[in-house]
């Protein structure tokens, strides 16, 4: 068994499947939210569609994040962790890596839902504040994007580090 | 417990919608300031209220909106189950009433109120063949024990405290029971000051201790039912509840009791809506629902108030001093 390897792809299913639960549920509640708003004024439609994107982001950080690794450790190309026991630490350096953007992308994920859920109601009572409620939801994209470069720096270095 | 909060994005989002439709106070004031009966109802028509039939009947035009408001509920919460608390009352008030209704050859359905959370055929068919075990609990030995005490005593008091305490108790343990801190303190205003009430009567009206024993109900965590008692023990009994009161959070409003009962009710609204405003722009989770369906109650009860001063030709100002908060 190539511990090394399966450390670092579990490192790599981590990122995206996280980020792809946050994302789905995000989506999922403001879609859930708004579809009340547009069935009562469909013209609406337009101004929470970038809402219930908003939360979906995080999803396609944790898909760069797991292609990078996978294009690092001899999946998609590149050399392959040996099964050695440096390639068990480079793969638990691959799982560590990948950590910012699994937990971080979830995080920011759900509670720019919640910010996005908010921000539905704004449009809701008043649709000429639709610009502050995407600008309030996408504060908290600058998280995700934090978790994004962190891993994505990390990821992209662990091939420089003498084990 | 109820469900995850997440689940109620899609009811909190439809409540703040159907929101947008409850009359502001402007909207109440035009509607005291309208010409008659018939030009409220056509205000209301105008709002999107549905009307029955005949439109002199201001009963059944607030029961329609009312009922309509609950089955929104059901139909959109992810758990109705935790908002039964909100019309148990309705339930007990039916039992009672049908009872009484049946026991004195008047319609049993007459008095009934909507919504209710037993099927009002059910209720009517259970109290006109006496076959309360086909209701569930705890009405079915309710309505048995109730029942058997008037046909046996015709002691209608009697039948009152027991069905009120059991509701009191009920509404008590089932707003606990879902577990939301919103439910929970709402109702402990609302049995505790219907507590008060039923210990300020009976000692005005000189009943004595066991009597209080009997009719106030336990569970409550603002009023103590030991401490009622113990007034209607005291000598100045009366001195004695509102010296005890004034030491509970209900001090600001029991100053209405000996003057104005109806202000003292008018208080309790009050507060009761007052603790719905905190939550009631949040995204999720059972308050908003709770405070839209409360909300809808205290519009229904300032527009029964309008109705029926325009039916009754009232003057415009002591009308105005009687409407309570809205949910705005």
């Amino acid at each position: 068994m190539n511990w090394g390897m399966l450390l670092a792809l579990f490192g790599a299913g981590l990122a995206v499947t996280t980020n792809c639960f946050g994302s789905s549920k995000g989506v999922g509640m403001v879609a859930e939210a708004a579809s009340p708003v547009i069935a009562e004024d469909s013209s609406k439609f337009g101004k929470l569609l970038v809402l219930m994107l908003l939360p979906g982001s995080q999803g396609l950080y944790g898909l760069v994040i797991s292609i990078i690794s996978l294009t690092q450790i001899g999946v998609l190309g590149g050399t392959p962790i040996p099964n050695n026991a440096q390639g068990v630490a480079r793969g638990a350096l691959y799982l560590i890596a990948c950590l910012p953007m699994a937990l971080g992308g979830l995080a920011s994920a759900l509670l720019q839902a919640r910010v996005a859920l908010t921000g539905v109601q704004l449009i809701s009572k008043r649709p000429q504040d639709s610009g502050k409620a995407v600008t309030s939801a996408s504060l908290v994209e600058l998280y995700a994007l934090l978790s994004l470069v962190t891993s994505l720096l990390m990821v992209v270095s662990i091939g420089s580090i003498n084990l | 417990m109820g469900p995850s909060i997440s689940k109620y994005a899609y009811a909190v989002s439809g409540a703040h919608v159907y929101e947008k439709n409850f009359f502001r106070k402007s909207d109440l004031d035009k509607m005291l300031a309208a010409p008659s009966y018939e030009a409220v109802v056509a205000v209301l028509q105008e709002h999107g209220w549905t009307m029955p039939d005949d439109t002199r009947d201001s009963g059944k035009i607030l029961d329609l909106e009312l009922s309509r408001a609950w089955a929104w509920v059901l139909a959109s919460a992810p758990d109705p189950r935790i908002f039964r608390a909100l019309i148990l009352r309705n339930d007990f008030h039916n039992l009672k009433a049908g009872i009484k209704c049946l026991l004195s050859d008047f319609e049993v359905d007459q008095e009934f109120i909507k919504p209710s959370s037993i099927d009002i055929p059910l209720m009517k068919d259970a109290i006109e063949n006496h076959a309360f075990d086909r209701l569930p609990k705890p009405f079915s030995s309710l309505g048995q024990e109730v029942y058997d005490l008037l046909v046996r005593t015709g002691d209608g008091q009697m039948a009152d405290v027991l069905v009120d305490r059991k509701c009191l108790e009920d509404i008590t343990s089932e707003a606990e029971s879902s577990g939301v801190e919103l439910l929970i303190n709402e109702m402990e205003i609302y049995t505790a000051t219907c507590n008060i009430k039923t210990a300020f009567r009976a000692i005005k009206t000189g009943k004595d201790s066991s009597f209080l024993v009997k009719a106030l109900s336990d569970g409550n965590k603002t009023i103590s039912k030991e401490k009622l008692v113990a007034c209607a023990e005291a000598e100045k009994p009366m001195e004695e509840l509102m010296g005890y009161l004034s030491t509970t959070s209900y001090s600001s409003g029991t100053k209405y009791l000996s003057s104005s009962p109806a202000e003292f009710e008018k208080w309790v609204d009050d507060q009761m809506l007052s603790l719905l405003l905190p939550t009631k722009n949040s995204p999720l989770g059972p308050e908003p629902l709770i405070g839209f369906y409360l909300g809808k109650e205290a519009e229904i009860r300032n527009i029964r108030i309008i109705l029926a001063a325009k039916q009754n030709n009232l003057p415009l100002d002591a009308v105005a001093g009687r409407l309570r908060r809205l949910y705005e």
